[in-house]
């Protein structure tokens, strides 16, 4: 079976350019060498920090205002992980297909924001506790509905960068 | 948030993202494929970390700011589900079902024992 790339211009990693040798390639393809520490540069690092800060700080706010019932539905971190996949499909594909900014802007608003906004483990553990305090259906309901809904609004955010037009000559 | 936290968790926070990258960038230079390695090591081992330090505040004698600066600054910012959903939508476009199913179902099942493992171990110490 041969696969074949539905959108090749995009990375497949979204934390990596598009060019980085290190993009995983389709099954059969042969990865160039390289060494992780080339992607260790400190402007590169630091706009990873930056965007890191903000989206932890924005995710504590908006937890904080809108905190869980002893055994509710973890409603903030529902809002803000749909939120982030939203804006991770949108920025990236607007980033990559159609600005093609300078290479800071990439690890700053998709590594750095959207990765620090949005969480997993916070989905993990509230599951657990819901469960422990013997709502099952809801941690069920909890986990199901972050998955199907985040998938949806990643790919509402792709979609729609993707009727914005093109640079012209790309 | 009590403000005192504001700036622990913001530092933590660019700590939590950068080790995020450096580990993806490592294990995909070490284990390349076009299953998302990375994202998935990273999203199962920070759950098993706030599940202890969950473990230790709800079920243990650990201080609150255990969770409220290290949980939400490190685990929440090392942890992704924007750059999960994203990479397994892209395997779904590209008609790699089974990656993604294996994505999507190993990240939940593991990352909920990992998470429950956490909450007992932090409950037991």
């Amino acid at each position: 079976m041969t696969r074949r790339r539905q959108h090749p211009g995009e990375p497949f990693d979204p934390d990596l350019d598009p060019a980085d040798p290190a993009q995983p390639h389709p099954a059969g393809a042969s990865a160039p060498p390289w060494s992780w520490q080339q992607r260790a540069r400190p402007d590169t690092l630091a706009a990873v920090a930056s965007g890191g800060a903000v989206g932890a700080g924005a995710r504590d706010w908006i937890s904080t205002a809108w905190p869980d019932g002893p055994a509710g539905f973890p409603w903030a971190t529902l809002w803000i992980n749909l939120g982030g996949g939203f804006a991770l499909g949108l920025g990236l594909v607007l980033i990559i297909e159609r600005l093609r900014p300078g290479r800071h802007l990439r690890p700053l608003f998709a590594t750095g924001f959207c990765g620090g906004f949005t969480t997993f483990s916070t989905l993990a553990v509230q599951s657990d506790l819901l469960i422990h305090r013997g709502r099952p259906g809801l941690a069920l309901t909890y986990v199901v509905v972050s998955i199907l809904a985040g998938l949806a609004a990643t790919a509402m955010g792709v979609a729609i960068a993707r009727q914005f037009p093109g640079r012209p000559g790309s | 948030m009590p403000f005192p936290y504001l700036i622990p968790v913001l530092v933590l926070g660019a700590g939590g993202a950068v080790s995020r990258y450096l580990l993806d960038a490592f294990i995909g230079s070490r284990y390349p494929g076009i299953f998302p390695r990375g994202t998935f090591f990273i999203n199962v081992t920070g759950s098993l970390l706030l599940g202890l330090l969950t473990g230790l505040v709800v079920f243990g004698h650990g201080p609150a700011w255990t969770t409220d600066i290290l949980g939400t600054g490190f685990c929440g910012a090392y942890t992704t589900f924007s750059t999960f959903t994203f990479e397994s939508l892209r395997l779904i476009e590209d008609r790699d079902y089974g990656q993604a199913a294996l994505n999507i179902g190993g990240s939940l099942v593991l990352g909920l024992a990992g998470a429950a493992a956490g909450l007992a171990l932090g409950a037991w110490i």
